[in-house]
């Protein structure tokens, strides 16, 4: 068999595997088999790609309105979900600034947040086993923080809200990479801003859950 | 529960639902599309079929199956009114040199393995032809079979793969040129 014959049928047989003769042409032909280590490799990378961007707060916007304009929803009714409202289009740097300064400003309000808590919860607390300080996996020690709060107020989202920092921190993570590997690149600044951007909006979240 | 109580037109349960599967909807819309005012639409269209369907969900599939489907239908639905699948399946199915096998790739220091990082393969996918992006993201981000594919899609299982392969070609023809323009300005 010969490397245009094989890669002719590759299309049919790369995910299930071929016959006897292909199966023993990928193994004594590095081109081939080179061609379909990449393949399957793009395959394998392209499964990882988890959803990491939500939808604007416009979006949410938009289908409250035509759910009430269509009266199948009532507008005094309206469902109570926290979609903080990001800002315009700022200048790249600008909003970079902007989502730290929000992320630092979500962090402080937390920090002083527990440090003002009544003395009741605290002397209740005394009594109760002390809590884990295990750090979660994935998370810094301002995510704890974070975590620990969400856990005294709403409990049932703490997973959720330790998934989605985890998931937000691989993605600074890999735009960071990307960012150094690539810094003339403006789409790898706009995954860093969005990145940012993601973590800025977990902590408004988690920020307004508890102060409510 | 949530979803019960929002078959019987719960506002909350729906927002609810909306908060848990948004960013699956969205991200699927925006790796079909490509563009992020058509993904918002098409997610706020998603679930508004959602509001309006739920009562027909049935359990017979997860939920977030169902709502996937429902909203790679909206998004195909949307498409084919804009042609653009016809037109990228007949162009995909003409043989095209640029994304054929490249023998000269066999050179062992230039495989893909262990050079793709997530930020350059969602660019490299997001600069596929649509008709090449449409079946490597239902196939190999999403999951859905061939014979799936072939069934939403209106075309052969045959045509689903090969479309599929020349996709996956494509990629890694543009991740290498990627690597390469990286390596060349260091």
């Amino acid at each position: 068999m010969t490397c245009a014959e094989f890669q002719k049928v590759l299309p049919y047989i790369v995910d299930t595997g071929g016959n006897a003769d292909e199966e023993a042409h990928l193994k004594s032909c590095p081109v081939c088999s080179d061609l379909v280590a990449d393949l399957k490799y793009i395959a394998e990378q392209a499964k990882l790609l988890v959803p990491m961007v939500d939808p604007s707060p416009r979006v949410w916007a938009g289908i409250q309105s035509s759910l009430e304009r269509e009266g199948l929803v009532r507008p005094a009714g309206t469902a109570r979900f926290p979609t903080p409202v990001m800002p315009g289009r700022w200048a790249s740097g600008y909003r970079l600034l902007g989502f730290a300064a929000l992320l630092l400003i979500a962090i402080g309000l937390i920090t002083y947040h527990r440090g003002s808590r009544p003395a009741t919860t605290e002397s209740t607390n005394i009594s109760s086993p002390a809590p884990a300080k295990v750090k979660p996996a994935g998370v810094d020690e301002e995510d704890t923080k974070l975590l620990q709060q969400v856990s005294q107020h709403a409990p049932a989202m703490r997973a959720t809200y330790e998934d989605n920092l985890k998931s937000v921190n691989q993605y600074i993570a890999d735009a960071e990479q990307a960012v150094a590997q690539d810094p003339d690149s403006e789409e790898a600044h706009d995954h860093l801003i969005s990145a940012y951007g993601q973590k800025a909006m977990l902590y408004q979240m988690a920020l307004a859950r508890s102060l409510e | 529960m949530a979803i019960d109580r929002a078959k019987r037109g719960d506002a909350e349960s729906f927002a609810a639902l909306y908060g848990l599967h948004k960013r699956r909807v969205y991200s699927l819309c925006l790796r079909m599309t490509g563009n992020t005012a058509e993904a918002e639409d098409l997610t706020q269209e998603a679930f508004l079929q959602l509001y309006r369907k739920i009562a027909t969900f049935r359990g017979e599939s997860a939920f977030s199956t169902w709502l996937h489907r429902l909203a790679v239908n909206v998004v195909l639905m949307h498409l084919r009114k804009k042609g653009l699948p016809e037109v990228s399946l007949e162009e995909t199915l003409e043989p095209q040199q640029e994304d054929g096998p490249k023998k000269e790739i066999g050179a062992r220091d230039n495989v893909l393995a262990g050079s793709i990082d997530r930020v350059n393969l969602e660019r490299a996918i997001e600069s596929l032809p649509p008709g090449y992006r449409i079946i490597f993201v239902l196939h190999d981000i999403e999951g859905y079979e061939h014979n799936e594919i072939a069934e939403m899609m209106g075309c052969s299982i045959g045509n689903s793969k090969s479309q599929l392969h020349k996709a996956r070609m494509k990629l890694s023809n543009l991740l290498k040129l990627s690597r390469a323009e990286k390596a060349s300005r260091r």
